[in-house]
């Protein structure tokens, strides 16, 4: 071999390896090409699936039969074990971010639970009184609807009595009255009178077997007066305190988060386990945060908010064991391919957990802000009871047009927000100074709805002209009055022909787009007498008056929206419903209207502030009769 | 007859070949992994159109798809409607512009498909298409 023959070989050996790129770039495009038209589809016969060879569809039963019995194989024990290993790790990476979550949420709700029952502890002097008052009425009322029915002598000496009890309670005074002791003793005096009559009625054997009854029904209702009486003298023996004390000494321990380390040991199974108590213990602190917020809005006591909250607890399967159950028992690949469906399922179900708490804080932290907002403006008790006093009267349906905006500015907006933007005009949302500029609301009083008149809705011109619209901007092309036409909205629950709006139905504790609820019974056809699958149903109105779907009588609705502000704005806000209505802006009572009417566009108005983004909108729609519609309409006050 | 030998030590194998195939291998598999679309179909005979715009597959668009009974998917998972409410709240605060694509049944409730049209545009989510049936694609 000479040098040359080497050197050529070397050269050669050189060139082969350029061939071998040359000829594997040549495949990589020819490969690649195949590939690409394949994928295009353009290799294959431009055919219907049904009219393919019958070779195919031979050849495509056989490989899924082949595959089938693949399934069925018995996998070798070690390889399943760690198939199973590398599933419930990639299954329990997710669900250990959803716990970790979930026990955050629980401590944000345990938070605002702590404050509204201390809220309800140091409800003051004013608010038992009022409870006193409204008892007082109800008595009154009740013994001359007994007197009108059955008037007996002694019925009507009832009556004078209940009469002087109510006068009694008319007359309470605050507690900085000095004659607030001789009226607290008037209407103790009162009441003893009313009872010893009664007492008297239900042992005198001459007396009617109806006269009788009559006076021990009064007489329990005197008895809760005087109860509510004892709490004008000792702070101590009014219900509410004692029942907040006691529910903020029975606190269940505080949510504490979990080493991740311990996190990481958990299997899957037990994950769930874990994320479901921890909904549960949330949902639990979200009854009793919603049960405080109504009994400080509507000034009744814990016991009775919480007998009116008709709540559904979250009702999840039992994924846990069914997991241990599949992993027990795997053994072929189709084992393996049904414990993977499951793990993800449960990775799923987590998730909807967490979204469902997270909804729930949301909700908690909203009725907090408020609390807050006043705590923070050093509001005394009177004054936060005052506040809310007034939001309750002014929602109600009996004030026609009310102008509730300065108060739910201050409401729905961070303090500091409040207190930056107080007394700064912009535009339609332009506000009055309170305290010179300086910002913050010191008294309810400064902010108070007011009465507003000359709001006049033409009701023709308005049915006329007005637009379907859900996103609101001061550039908008569309001017005048719109109406909301989108709604989610389910439906229908038991009023037994009251609209007193007393029961709390699950939407007014939160809004679960996936959750499922049993409604009224089933009046008709195969599920007569069962408890109807209530849903939330999307619902687009192609005019102004919403019905729901499934309308029957004695029925409650509840219609949820959003819309969109591009920056905080004032607008006037016309409700109507057929029969009663109930309207939360921001979970906000706007209104409230009670009453048995017609749907009239014009029913009442408000004067409300929408905050610039989302607002939420949730409406309560009850009825008597078998035909229900609402309509909500907004407009800028400036409109002509 | 001695031939005299020269120096030995360049007569190395040379490299080269084995470099331009190690190059070429990796280009492949690069090209390769580029051209694998994600796949976010979900089991439905979407509705035939004749006037529909084919456009290339793209990975950026978000899919939504909707079964014959209703149930939500989104990018080819199951979802539920609270969970696709909050993602299309967050996709319309992070990316306005972003091309969305819903894959329906021609069976599925037509209400379902106007629910998630609304949605998106009253969270400002423009850009909504709806996949039709393509011969070539819906085959395999």
């Amino acid at each position: 071999m000479t040098n040359t023959t080497i050197a050529d070989e070397i050269k050669s050996q050189h060139r082969g390896g350029w061939f071998l790129g040359i000829s594997l770039i040549l495949h990589i495009i020819v490969l690649g090409g195949v590939w690409h038209f394949d994928f295009l589809g353009i290799t294959k016969l431009d055919t219907e699936p049904q009219q393919e060879q019958p070779q195919r569809e031979i050849a495509i039963k056989k490989l899924k039969e082949e595959k089938a019995a693949q399934q069925k194989q018995k996998l070798p024990q070690e390889h399943a074990e760690k198939l199973v290993k590398e599933e419930e790790q990639r299954a329990a990476r997710e669900m250990i971010q959803k716990v970790k979550m979930l026990e955050e949420q629980n401590q944000q709700l345990e938070e605002v639970r702590e404050l509204k029952l201390e809220e309800v502890r140091d409800v003051p002097r004013e608010a038992v009184m009022d409870r006193i008052k409204d008892k007082a009425k109800e008595l009154e009322d009740r013994t001359r609807q007994i007197a009108k029915q059955l008037p007996t002598d002694k019925l009507k000496e009832l009556q004078s009595k209940a009469n002087a009890v109510h006068n009694a309670a008319k007359r309470l005074k605050p507690e900085e009255d000095p004659k607030s002791k001789e009226s607290d003793e008037k209407l103790q005096k009162a009441l003893d009178e009313f009872e010893a009559l009664s007492d008297e009625m239900t042992k005198e054997k001459e007396l009617q077997w109806a006269e009788k009854k009559f006076a021990q029904e009064l007489n329990k209702k005197v008895e809760e007066i005087q109860e509510m009486a004892k709490g004008l003298e000792d702070p101590m023996q009014r219900p509410n305190v004692a029942q907040a004390q006691q529910m903020l000494e029975q606190t269940p321990p505080q949510t504490q988060q979990t080493d991740p380390s311990e996190l990481q040991q958990m299997t899957p199974d037990e994950l769930y386990d874990k994320a479901k108590a921890l909904e549960e213990k949330a949902d639990q602190t979200f009854t009793d945060i919603k049960a405080a917020e109504l009994a400080l809005m509507q000034n009744t006591t814990l016991d009775q908010a919480k007998e009116n909250i008709s709540h559904t607890p979250p009702d999840r399967p039992q994924m846990g064991q069914e997991l241990a159950k599949q992993k027990s028992e795997l053994q072929t690949r189709e084992d393996l391919n049904k414990f993977r469906d499951q793990l993800d399922k449960t990775a799923k179900e987590v998730d909807a957990m967490e979204v469902a708490t997270a909804d729930k804080v949301k909700q908690a932290q909203g009725m907090a802000q408020m609390s807050k907002a006043m705590a923070g403006n050093k509001q005394s008790p009177q004054q936060q009871y005052r506040a809310r006093a007034m939001m309750q009267k002014f929602s109600s349906g009996r004030q026609a047009n009310v102008d509730m905006s300065q108060l739910m500015r201050q409401m729905s907006m961070p303090l500091s927000m409040s207190m930056s933007q107080s007394g700064v005009g912009k535009g339609i949302g332009e506000h009055r100074k309170t305290d010179g500029g300086t910002g913050g609301y010191d008294d309810p009083d400064d902010v108070a709805p007011t009465n507003i008149k000359g709001i006049n809705i033409p009701s023709g011109k308005v049915m006329a002209q007005a637009l379907p619209g859900q996103k609101f901007s001061k550039d908008s092309a569309r001017h005048g009055w719109l109406y909301l036409d989108t709604w989610y909205i389910i439906g229908p629950w038991e009023n037994h022909g009251k609209l007193d709006h007393r029961e709390i139905f699950p939407p007014e504790l939160s809004i679960d787009f996936d959750a499922k609820y049993q409604g009224k019974n089933n009046p008709r056809g195969k599920d007569k007498g069962k408890p109807m699958e209530l849903r939330w149903q999307f619902t687009q109105s192609g005019r102004i008056q919403v019905v729901p779907p499934n309308e029957m009588s004695n029925s409650v609705y509840y219609a949820y929206t959003e819309i969109h502000f591009e920056q905080n704005t004032d607008m006037l806000l016309a409700v109507a419903s057929d029969d009663s209505s109930k309207l939360w802006i921001n979970d906000i009572v706007v209104w409230d209207d009670k009453t048995h009417s017609d749907w009239r566009i014009g029913e009442g108005s408000r004067k409300v502030f929408f905050k610039k983004g989302y607002n939420r909108l949730l409406l309560r729609l009850e009825n008597r009769g078998s035909e229900t519609e609402f309509s909500v309409l907004i407009c800028p006050p400036t409109f002509k | 007859m001695r031939f005299k030998l020269e120096n030995d030590e360049d007569e190395e194998i040379s490299m080269g070949p084995l470099i331009d195939c190690v190059f070429l291998l990796l280009i492949f598999f690069l090209v390769a992994t580029m051209l694998k679309k994600d796949d976010y179909d979900i089991d439905i005979n979407p509705p035939v159109s004749e006037s529909a715009v084919k456009l290339p597959p793209r990975d950026d668009v978000l899919v939504i798809g909707i079964d014959v009974e209703g149930h939500f998917y989104w990018q080819g998972k199951a979802t539920t409607l609270n969970q696709m409410h909050d993602r299309l709240r967050d996709v319309a605060e992070a990316q306005p512009d972003r091309s969305i694509r819903l894959d329906v049944d021609q069976q599925t409730p037509f209400h379902r498909v106007v629910e998630v049209m609304n949605v998106c545009q009253f969270r400002g989510l423009k850009d909504v298409g709806i996949r039709t049936y393509d011969k070539h694609y819906n085959r395999r």
